[in-house]
């Protein structure tokens, strides 16, 4: 694991981010229609700008997958700051990096089958909309079990590879993050889909977290003649280095 | 004053605010209303501050951290005593 | 800078010494948290603007008194906590597992309070989609109920750690760091209580 390789993997959050939000725009995702809406006026904006619309999607499944790498160098710090054999919270975060991916890519499907044939009955068409926006704002468990693990990793930490402020804003945004699974119960105000609370506040520190921990994973990469442990250059092969622990 | 006198002290105050905005609270008639809101989120505000800078020790805290504290004291107050009085259906 | 040497001159030494109280990390998370709350409180007096009758009508079915309760309590386990730190700080942390232990239970009563009044909120019909002031209100005071169950197992942890025999720096600014979070919890209800309970 060179040096280069890790900070390919560091800046895949940030470029999953800058993907990310045009790709939105251009799926009309921003900002959010609203619940209100009726089946009619859904399967009007379905109908409209469709190509550019159905671009987004593409683009927003090819930024999905940006997020696993990056997932992947989070793990391994988590690795590094804890002691011993297992690395529970490694695999943790592992989870809730392959959560994170899906819970770009299935409302992605939702709003492609919404995008497919708005020539359809508008109730299907809302009902495929709702199916995307839903999951889309409520996919809080990928999020807050990253934030989490990496927050509980820093403090328990016995090599310090993070600052521990850093803990404390994960665990911040891990609880930040879980406001948007309020959204089922709610079609306006600020906790709906498209509310203050449960949407915009929740997507800035969404795109803030990528960067911030991007910047972090960076400037966590140790120099080639790194010491032991903290090493970031530790072997391409796992199972030798198992053994001298 | 020792430290743990003071402290005392200033949960009394909190007792005593407590007890005074809960009076007004309960007094407001109706065009009472904004005056009584002015008031009682000011007296809360003023409650917050306390509990910064005696209970969570802000008094001997770095000057930017007590600066970051007491400006959100008074922009908290400032928004929301201004969307009382300017916020109309 | 040990925080073991402030003792009875704490207030003298303390003007030397200026600190971060507790870890710097737990601003972060305080100040973030406040400053989402600052968002709830504006969104709520944004709305009551818009709907005063109706804001005005709902918030008759609160019981006051019961809030005012809620929020002695809090304040008493923020004292409480505020004077077993101090001893913990000062090196003489014997027996200030008794104040936080006392702190626990206000915030344990503050919990049954509140259990009290959701159920007769609930018997009257009353949930988080019973109109603007109640959904306010059963999301606010959830979220910050949510804060308070943290603040009790950070409080049981914290009797845990003054006791243990090994005792050190790092365990006293654990302290620290954990009275701040709790004061915090107590300032945000202070806030939540002037415009639910007596903002008219």
């Amino acid at each position: 694991m060179t040096q280069g390789i890790q900070k390919t993997m560091a800046i895949s959050g940030a470029a999953f981010v800058l993907l990310l939000f045009p790709a939105i725009i251009m799926t009309g995702l921003l900002p959010p229609i609203s619940p209100m809406r009726n089946a009619n006026e859904i399967a009007q904006f379905w109908s409209t700008n469709t190509g550019l619309k159905r671009l987004g999607l593409v683009l927003l499944l090819a930024a999905s997958g940006l997020q696993a790498p990056f997932g992947a160098l989070i793990a391994i710090r988590i690795r590094q700051m804890e002691a011993g054999r297992h690395s529970p919270l490694a695999y943790t975060q592992l989870v809730g990096t392959g959560l994170a991916v899906v819970a770009i890519i299935m409302p992605t499907f939702a709003f492609a089958a919404a995008s497919y044939r708005p020539e359809r009955d508008p109730q299907i068409t809302q009902a495929l909309n709702d199916l995307g926006w839903l999951p889309f704002v409520m996919n809080w468990p990928a999020a807050t079990i990253q934030c989490l693990a990496i927050g509980f990793a820093i403090f328990g930490a016995a090599h310090e590879i993070w600052p521990r402020w850093l803990g404390y804003f994960n665990v911040w945004c891990g609880f930040i993050f879980a406001a948007g699974g309020l959204v089922v119960l709610f079609k306006d105000g600020v906790f709906a889909w498209n509310g203050l609370l449960a949407f915009w506040l929740v997507a800035v520190f969404f795109g803030l977290w990528f960067l911030i921990m991007a910047w972090q994973l960076w400037v966590s990469i140790a120099a080639p003649e790194g010491n032991s442990a903290a090493s970031a250059v530790a072997e391409n092969e796992p199972r030798r280095s198992q053994l001298q622990q | 004053m020792t430290a743990t006198r003071r402290v005392t002290l200033v949960w009394v105050l909190l007792l005593v605010l407590t007890f005074g905005s809960f009076l007004v609270g309960v007094e407001q008639g109706a065009g009472f209303a904004s005056v009584g809101a002015v008031i009682i989120v000011g007296i809360a505000m003023f409650k917050v501050r306390l509990i910064g800078i005696h209970f969570m020790d802000l008094r001997v805290a770095p000057r930017a951290l007590r600066a970051l504290f007491e400006g959100y004291v008074l922009a908290v107050f400032v928004v929301l005593v201004a969307l009382d009085i300017f916020v109309r259906p | 800078m040990t925080l073991l040497r402030q003792s009875g001159a704490q207030d003298v030494a303390a003007d030397r010494a200026r600190h971060v109280p507790g870890e710097e990390g737990i601003w972060v998370f305080v100040l973030g948290d406040m400053t989402v709350f600052a968002l709830f409180f504006a969104t709520f007096m944004y709305s009551r603007g818009k709907n005063p009758a109706v804001f005005a009508r709902a918030h008759a079915e609160l019981r006051v008194a019961l809030g005012a309760v809620n929020t002695v309590l809090l304040l008493s386990s923020s004292l409480l906590v505020v004077l077993a730190v101090q001893r913990v700080l000062g090196g003489r942390r014997a027996g200030a597992w008794r104040l936080i232990a006392g702190a626990l239970c206000c915030g344990v009563g503050f919990v049954a309070v509140k259990a009290v009044e959701w159920t007769q909120l609930f018997a009257a019909r009353k949930g988080v989609g019973s109109g603007e002031f109640f959904s306010y209100y059963f999301m606010f005071t959830g979220i910050h109920l949510l804060h308070v169950l943290i603040g009790l197992a950070v409080l049981s942890r914290l009797i845990v750690v003054i006791r243990q025999t090994e005792f050190t720096d790092k365990q006293a600014r654990l302290c620290e760091t954990g009275g701040v979070f709790w004061h915090m919890v107590d300032l945000l209800w202070v806030v939540l209580f002037a415009l639910f309970y007596l903002v008219r």
